[in-house]
């Protein structure tokens, strides 16, 4: 390898050009020998080009169309005419597209001719094919190649430049901003559409301290506080900072304030300014609106008068309002952080159906809606509440706690109580004609027998002084007066009758007694009934509950009712049988209602049937009533339905009954036909669910301590 | 036996009643007859000439009133005193039909009621 070999290696591989496409046109010479058809290219020109040292792709074109076709994508480096003739090489050069890449002519050795026609056609070389073609060739290739590739960077970097301005202008344009140039003596220098509409005055000069202030800026109508503000803005940059940005309310009398951004940066040196101002009406608009959500939100939930706390996943307390802080909070204690499990009672069974809502829900994810239960107050007294619970969850669906709300029930509690004793009373009030009969009739004839008897006792007294005297006569031996005496108490005997007073008082003595002993039994039967509960469930026999009841209702109606009772042998149950009783009490008015709306004078029936199947208990009350209407039987037990007239029901005795035998864990439900009569089926568990009725179990004992 | 004396059928279920009546009124002077439901009593003004009902309304079978509604139409002369433990729950119609020349309440008082029956009878 010579020296000179080593130079030219180093400067090619220094110009590293990548793959150089050449389209070659070539003519078909006849002095190529080859046996094997002409080759693409001359082959002096292939031997050149291999030494430029960079692989060479060569295209072969034959016509002016193919040669076209070739120059428009833009990757052809260089076209090479290789010794076509004047005409041709002309006709070529000029079928070109603009954008083609540079032409190099190859002439034949002397065609000095040729060469110069070339250049006049556009060629960007020419080569003489003479001895020193193939180390030329590649020299002048190098160079076209370069020249052509530079050009091409260009024109791409023009085209970007192009694109950038155009992006410039539209942005500028639409941009929901005012934008413009100031010079260094406040003179717009450029602006966009939206800073003409706010400036009108565009033109006069922005306020800087190098103009003077803003007085003949402000002369339009540019609002004054804006124009201060681009004032202030220009002396912070005036004193050396690089941008400044300013929040400016503009109260427009009358109509809705409006809020500007007023930013101002130094552009280049030469004390020029770029100023943006944007209406941020609505971003404030909004930023205000979220701050007061924020803030009615927090209002909210610090004043409402529910409970309401948020759980960790851990079960801690992460946050309790006020309310909540009234419930479980005691003084001194902070609650966040606190186990939530430290209000309620350890699930007994340590079953999850028994833990407390809360924990249920963070466990399981299990959402409750007013479920009751037990919590200790932080006072240490047990209340009942109601709590609604749902878990949080973050995007993944991975629980983040609970957030929980409840409220204290005991109030309500009190009041349900109240309403179940005050509608036990009104049922019992329905009765009161029969009671009325039932009681007065006794006391109508003890009051006449009791007269009487104060008759009678003085009808025997007159003939006890007769035999007084009778007696002492006897002791004085005077006949006469003796013998008188005597006639005396026997007209005395038979003037009030003795013998029929003597019994006849024993006779009104008795049934004195009995009638009141049949008063004693009714007030007896309904201070049972008036009475309430205990507070706990007790063994209770249901058939004893309902015969009571029904036989303190049938002395009242018994003229109009004939009881059939048909009882099956009954296990004993966990109830309140006072509150079940009350049910039994409501349905029996009701049926024997029912009958005496017939208005026929035929004693109605009404048959008790008490039945064990499975594990439930079944009591049946049927009537020969009216019967219910279809479109009242589906609201009978409403509260405050009422098919009877004003007085005589208060429409809470089904609602009433119906709540008592779901707190048993029951079902009430009715058939009937109208006209024909109706059947009440009452359904009560032999073993009662606990989980249905441990709140309320705990709920009225709760009641039981509040009043003692 | 024929008698001055008023006769005066006493119309109860109670038997009780009945009796605590029969022995206020012993000295009345007055023929005293019972039933304990109205078709007794019926049968007792067909058997017998009345001079005066009284009865008691809540009965098994047709009520007092409704009775006293029958003496009316059926024997007009005959007086007629209702004699209830509870009265609120009779119907106006009921009682315009009948027309009781009185109506007492249970427990009753023996004054009112002497004073009732002679109104009743047109005595003094």
């Amino acid at each position: 390898m010579t020296h000179a070999d080593s130079e030219a290696r180093k400067s090619t591989a220094a110009l590293r050009l990548g793959v150089i496409r050449v389209v070659v046109v070539a003519a078909d010479r006849a002095d190529w020998r080859s046996e094997d058809g002409p080759p693409p290219v001359a082959v002096e020109t292939t031997a050149g080009l291999a030494r430029l040292g960079d692989p060479v792709e060569l295209i072969r074109a034959d016509s002016a169309a193919s040669l076209a076709a070739c120059c428009t994508d833009g990757s052809v480096d260089l076209v090479l005419l290789d010794r076509l003739g004047e005409t041709r090489t002309a006709g070529l050069l000029a079928a070109l597209p603009v954008q083609a890449p540079p032409t190099v002519v190859v002439v034949g050795e002397g065609e000095e001719d040729e060469a110069l026609a070339a250049f006049r056609v556009g060629a960007a070389d020419c080569i003489a094919f003479g001895p020193d073609y193939e180390a030329v060739l590649p020299v002048v290739l190098l160079e076209q190649v370069r020249r052509s590739r530079s050009a091409r960077r260009q024109r791409a970097a023009e085209d970007r430049i192009r694109w950038l301005e155009d992006l410039y202008a539209a942005v500028v344009t639409e941009m929901p901003a005012a934008l413009a140039v100031l010079d260094a003596d406040g003179l717009v220098v450029a602006a966009n559409p939206e800073f003409d509409l706010l400036f009108p005055s565009r033109g006069e000069a922005i306020p800087t301290s190098a103009s003077g202030g803003a007085s003949e800026f402000v002369e339009a109508r540019v609002p004054a506080e804006l124009v201060e503000a681009i004032e202030r803005g220009a002396r912070t940059i005036d004193g050396g900072a690089h941008h400044s940005i300013e929040l400016v309310r503009v109260e427009a009398g009358g109509a809705e304030a409006r809020a500007y951004e007023v930013r101002q940066r130094r552009l280049g040196d030469a004390g020029r300014m770029l100023l943006l101002v944007s209406d941020v009406t609505e971003s404030e608009w909004l930023s205000e609106r979220l701050d007061a959500l924020r803030r009615d939100t927090r209002d909210i939930i610090e004043n409402v008068n529910s409970a309401l706390i948020v759980v960790g996943p851990d079960g801690r307390i992460s946050f309790a309002n006020p309310a909540a802080e009234r419930i479980l909070g005691s003084p001194g204690i902070e609650l966040v952080g606190r186990a939530i499990g430290d209000w309620f009672a350890a699930p007994a069974s340590g079953a999850l159906e028994e833990t407390n809502p809360i924990e249920r829900c963070l466990a399981d994810g299990t959402r409750s809606r007013g479920a009751e239960t037990m919590l200790q107050r932080g006072d240490g007294h047990w209340i009942p509440v109601g709590v609604s619970c749902s878990p949080r969850l973050d995007a993944d669906g991975r629980s983040r706690g609970v957030v929980a709300v409840f409220q204290d029930l005991s109030e309500i509690k009190e009041l349900e109580q109240q309403v179940r004793q005050t509608e036990k009373m009104a049922s019992i009030g329905q009765l009161a004609a029969g009671l009325a009969h039932e009681v007065n009739n006794p006391m109508g004839f003890i009051h006449a027998n009791l007269r009487q008897m104060v008759e009678y006792l003085a009808d025997l007294n007159r003939v006890l002084d007769a035999m007084t005297r009778l007696v002492e006569a006897a002791g004085t031996e005077d006949r006469e007066a003796l013998r008188a005496a005597a006639a005396d108490v026997g007209a005395i005997s038979k003037e009030i009758d003795l013998d029929y007073v003597r019994t006849d008082f024993e006779k009104a003595l008795l049934e004195s007694g009995e009638g009141a002993e049949r008063i004693r039994h009714i007030v007896k039967d309904l201070r049972d009934f008036s009475r309430a509960d205990p507070p706990e469930r007790t063994p209770s026999d249901v058939n004893q509950a309902l015969d009571s009841t029904a036989n303190i209702v049938h002395t009242m109606m018994k003229h109009t009712v004939v009881l059939e009772k048909h009882y099956a042998e009954l296990p004993e149950i966990d109830a309140y049988p006072m509150q079940l009783k009350q049910v039994f009490m409501n349905l029996l008015v009701n049926a024997q209602q029912a009958i005496e709306a017939r208005g026929d004078r035929e004693p109605g029936v009404i048959r008790l049937e008490t039945a064990h199947e499975g594990d439930q208990i079944v009591v049946r009350i049927s009537d020969t009533g009216v019967g219910i209407a279809e479109a009242d039987r589906t609201r009978i037990f409403e509260p405050f339905f009422t098919t009877k007239p004003v007085g005589a029901g208060t429409g809470l005795g089904l609602s009433t009954s119906f709540a008592i035998i779901e707190r048993h864990g029951g079902r009430i439900t009715v058939e009937s036909e109208p006209g024909r009569g109706s059947t009440f089926e009452v359904r009560l568990p032999v073993s009662p669910s606990t989980s249905a009725d441990a709140a309320s179990v705990r709920a009225d004992d709760a009641d039981a301590r509040t009043e003692a | 036996m024929p008698s001055d004396r008023p006769t005066v059928l006493l119309v109860d279920d109670e038997p009780s009643v009945l009796a605590a009546l029969q022995r206020g009124l012993r000295r009345e002077g007055l023929e005293l007859r019972t039933a304990d439901r109205a078709a007794s009593a019926v049968a007792c003004l067909e058997r017998e000439a009345i001079d005066l009902v009284i009865t008691d309304h809540r009965m098994p079978g047709p009520s007092g009133i409704e009775l006293l509604a029958l003496v009316r139409a059926r024997w007009p002369a005959t007086g007629r005193i209702l004699l209830s433990g509870h009265t609120g729950g009779i119907p106006a119609e009921a009682l315009a039909n009948a027309q009781p020349s009185a109506v007492l309440g249970k427990p009753w008082d023996d004054v009112e009621l002497r004073t009732a029956i002679r109104d009743a009878l047109g005595r003094e």
